[in-house]
């Protein structure tokens, strides 16, 4: 079949974020073809890439779900129509049906203009998969949009933040917010000195302690940001007589390669399995932030490397959780009487199963508390999820569409404190209730168990 | 690279506004930028007291202290802090004192 | 032996053959590839007996769709139970348990079903943007070979249906008198029969991997 060439090719639109080093426009067409067969053929996602590609009942169910087509109901947000996308692509290309019937079983030649079409459409979505729950397919979006994703990164499309970061984690010694080890140690003593403070009695952060049980890994952001999460964290560590410590060659989980790059991501998860290895540490444990914890544990298996495979990656949800089990935590509700929710990070929720251990903590922990609605499966992405929030272009975004049903919910709560134990969720929310205007404040998870953490003075 | 031209200065920043070389920060160059990060009029004593201690521990340890660690040190709370730069202490205060950009997710 | 004898005789043991082949191939295909990334999507259903629970009342209700989209609920809904319908008062009207009455009435109904669903494809700005050619040829055909059977079983000819089916089913077939509407509805039907598990309705097979192996798939 010949093709007719259009001679007036498109220059590029204006994308709604900036990309370090696109390919150029006619170069993108067959390496996308390319990348496509390689990601088919490497066999990681075979069994859901097939399914999702193959089957989709276009009955626009996931659009009732996605908080984005929600807020815009914008055609192009219905989330099958932008997963047809690939899917039609895919179709042309790789079935012999839709190589021998062409449109007529919906396949199509894929254009520059389509890969146009693909950046715009792949970072409206948070791969939040609150659209899969309710697919009577059982079709996840959120995984085409990310093999489409880690298409588009490799035609040099990502924002720019993004591949900064990345780049400046992969240097030696290096993480996301570019800092340096002098200071790290440096805020690890203020933490220290904030600790003793708060808690009355010395609390330690234990730093390349060889042989301790866990290794903590929080997102780097959290040592800029996070004080009250990390201190928590100490402190719970501290009350469970735990063995832990943090590696000072690595401290970063973030692993942005989920969003998109598989070969990153792969990069990004053995340096921090490494540092455990390093460190003789069994368990690798993860902070407060949801797509690190799912990057290992989804990923562990195929991207990391034999020889670290026995080292157990958990979040930290689940080890305070099962402090709290088994009778190590001792915890004073009263110090925490504000009311408080709870939002679902989707990839600890959704992506992990994590529903019922930070609610038993939290209950634990304050005097109010009360579910969002919808909760749990059900509850709505930050709408910075995906990654989205790292992208600064799209911070206006964030807060017009992609996180107005989140706004309307916590404002539902009257809730005084919104509890969100991720690095990404956070830093939304926080945006949310300043744009907005909320009269609520965000807290992690361990910001609030750290408060209500009792411990014996001069014992 | 792009450059800025504030009173009557041009300086090499990166395209969102950031200052490439800490030393090539001078106050003009501060005061300049307020307006575009939602503060009005001049910078008063406490905004300046906040931007020399961030260019100091930048110069020490090549990065901004942790939030909490700026708040302490200054006597202030967060809230104080969003007062005094609406756009935030990581990236107004930041870009007015001429550091480079925070990545990751700060 | 002749082309009417050939569709009548022949043609419908072929259809069902190549019907379990591509069906058949498509199971054992997709059970053959591995699903390497966990993909679990969380909160999964209790134990095996929560799961079924699930299934069941998931193919029995479209529960999915009833609560999130309704208008598409009552044609897919009834198109379903439609097919279900007709599979089981065939077989009662077969073994003499039923008359012919409630077979035809599921056939109207499935009409109806899809030339509804095609409306609302139509109509329906969202459908209308996700629907392609494949969508409406799909539909179409099913609703061709639902009018093609509805024309086909209505009372005449000298062989009743009844009769005609028997007699397939005992490997006598005796198809020479079969009048040309008739010959016309069993060869759409195979042919449905043929395309069915090549073209994306085959969920009928896939549900089971994407809900057991891919959403609920175990650590
Ligand atoms: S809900 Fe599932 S089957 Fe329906 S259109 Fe969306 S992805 Fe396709
Ligand atoms: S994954 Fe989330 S954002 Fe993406 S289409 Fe589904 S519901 Fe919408």
């Amino acid at each position: 079949m010949s093709e007719i060439k259009d001679e007036t090719r498109g220059a590029d639109p204006k994308y709604a974020f900036r990309s370090e080093a696109p390919l150029p426009r006619e170069e993108r067409v067959a390496r996308l073809l390319k990348t496509l067969e390689g990601i088919l053929k490497a066999g990681i996602y075979d069994l859901p890439l097939e399914m999702y590609l193959n089957t989709c009942a276009k009955c626009n169910n996931c659009a009732e779900q996605c908080q984005v087509y929600q807020a815009t109901g914008d055609v192009r947000d219905l989330p099958a129509w932008r997963s047809n996308l690939l899917r039609r692509v895919y179709r042309k290309h790789f079935t012999p049906s839709g190589k021998l019937f062409g449109r007529l079983v919906g396949a199509k030649e894929v254009t520059e203009e389509d890969i146009d079409a693909m950046v715009d459409g792949f970072y409206r979505c948070t791969m939040c998969r609150r659209c899969a729950v309710n697919c009577p397919l059982a079709v996840d979006n959120a995984l085409i949009t990310r093999i489409g994703r880690v298409i588009l990164g490799d035609l040099g499309f990502a924002p720019k933040n993004m591949t900064g970061s990345v780049k400046t984690q992969l240097l030696d010694g290096g993480n996301t917010s570019a800092i340096p080890k002098a200071a790290f140690i440096d805020t690890l003593d203020f933490l220290e000195e904030e600790l003793q403070d708060e808690a009355g009695v010395p609390i330690p952060i234990p730093r390349d302690v060889e042989g301790a049980e866990f290794l903590f890994a929080a997102p780097v952001s959290d040592y800029i940001m996070e004080a009250d999460t990390l201190i928590g964290i100490a402190k719970t560590f501290h009350a469970a007589k735990a063995s832990w410590t943090i590696g000072t060659e690595n401290f970063d989980a973030i692993n942005y390669g989920l969003f998109y790059s598989d070969e990153k991501l792969e990069k990004i998860l053995n340096r921090l399995l490494a540092e455990a290895r390093r460190l003789k540490c069994k368990t690798l444990v993860i902070g407060e932030c949801g797509h690190a914890t799912k990057a290992g544990l989804l990923f562990q298996k195929v991207y990391g490397r034999s020889e670290y495979q026995d080292i157990k990656i958990k979040s930290i949800l689940e080890v305070s959780h099962r402090f709290l089990k088994e009778g190590r935590l001792r915890l004073d509700p009263a110090k925490n009487p504000d009311l408080v929710t709870y939002h679902d990070p989707c990839n600890l929720g959704r992506g992990a199963g994590l529903y019922e251990e930070p609610r038993e903590l939290l209950r634990a922990a304050v005097m109010n508390y009360i579910e969002m609605t919808p909760t749990r499966g059900m509850n709505y992405c930050c709408g910075g999820g995906g990654g989205l929030v790292i992208a600064e272009d799209l911070h206006t975004w964030r807060m017009e569409v992609g996180g107005l049903k989140k706004v309307e919910q916590l404002r539902a709560t009257k809730a005084k404190i919104v509890v969100a134990p991720c690095a990404n969720c956070k830093k939304q929310l926080r945006e949310l209730i300043q744009f907005h205007k909320l009269d609520m404040e965000l807290a992690g998870l361990h910001d609030v168990l750290g408060k209500a953490l009792v411990f014996e003075k001069n014992p | 690279m792009p450059q800025i031209e504030l009173a009557g200065k041009t300086y090499d920043v990166d395209e969102d506004g950031f200052l490439q070389e800490l030393d090539k920060w001078n106050e003009e160059f501060a005061q300049a930028y307020a307006n575009t990060e939602g503060i009005e009029g001049q910078l008063t004593e406490e905004h300046w007291k906040l931007i020399h201690y961030l260019r100091n521990y930048f110069q020490q340890f090549g990065i901004a202290p942790m939030i909490r660690k700026v708040c302490k040190d200054n006597g202030m709370d967060l809230k104080k802090l969003y007062e005094l730069f609406p756009t935030g202490p990581a990236k107004g205060a930041c870009k007015l004192a001429g550091l480079s950009k925070p990545t990751g997710c700060v | 032996m002749t082309g009417s004898e050939f569709i009548a005789g022949v043609f419908p043991y072929i259809t069902i053959g190549l019907f379990l082949l591509g069906t058949g191939w498509r199971f054992v295909r997709w059970l053959s590839l591995p699903a390497h990334v966990k993909w679990t999507l969380y909160p999964v259903p209790e134990g095996i007996a929560g799961q079924l629970r699930y299934m069941i009342k998931e193919i029995f209700t479209f529960e999915t769709l009833y609560r999130f989209n309704r208008r598409l609920w009552i044609g897919t809904f009834s198109l379903h139970m439609a097919m279900g319908g007709f599979v089981l008062f065939l077989i009662l009207y077969l073994a003499h348990w039923s008359p012919a009455f409630p077979v035809r009435a599921s056939l109207w109904l499935l009409l109806i079903s899809l030339i509804y669903i095609i409306w609302l494809r139509m109509n329906d700005r969202n459908l209308r943007a996700l629907s392609t050619f494949e969508e409406y040829f799909n539909l179409a055909f099913l609703a061709v070979v639902a009018a093609a059977s509805l024309i086909a079983s209505a009372p005449h000819g000298l062989f009743s249906p009844r009769a005609y089916i028997i007699g397939l089913l005992t490997f006598r077939p005796d198809g020479v008198q079969l009048t040309g509407d008739q010959l016309l509805a069993v060869f759409l039907g195979g042919l449905f029969l043929i395309y069915l598990p090549w073209s994306k309705m085959v969920h009928y097979v896939s549900k089971y991997f994407t809900y057991h192996m891919i959403n609920w798939q175990k650590h």
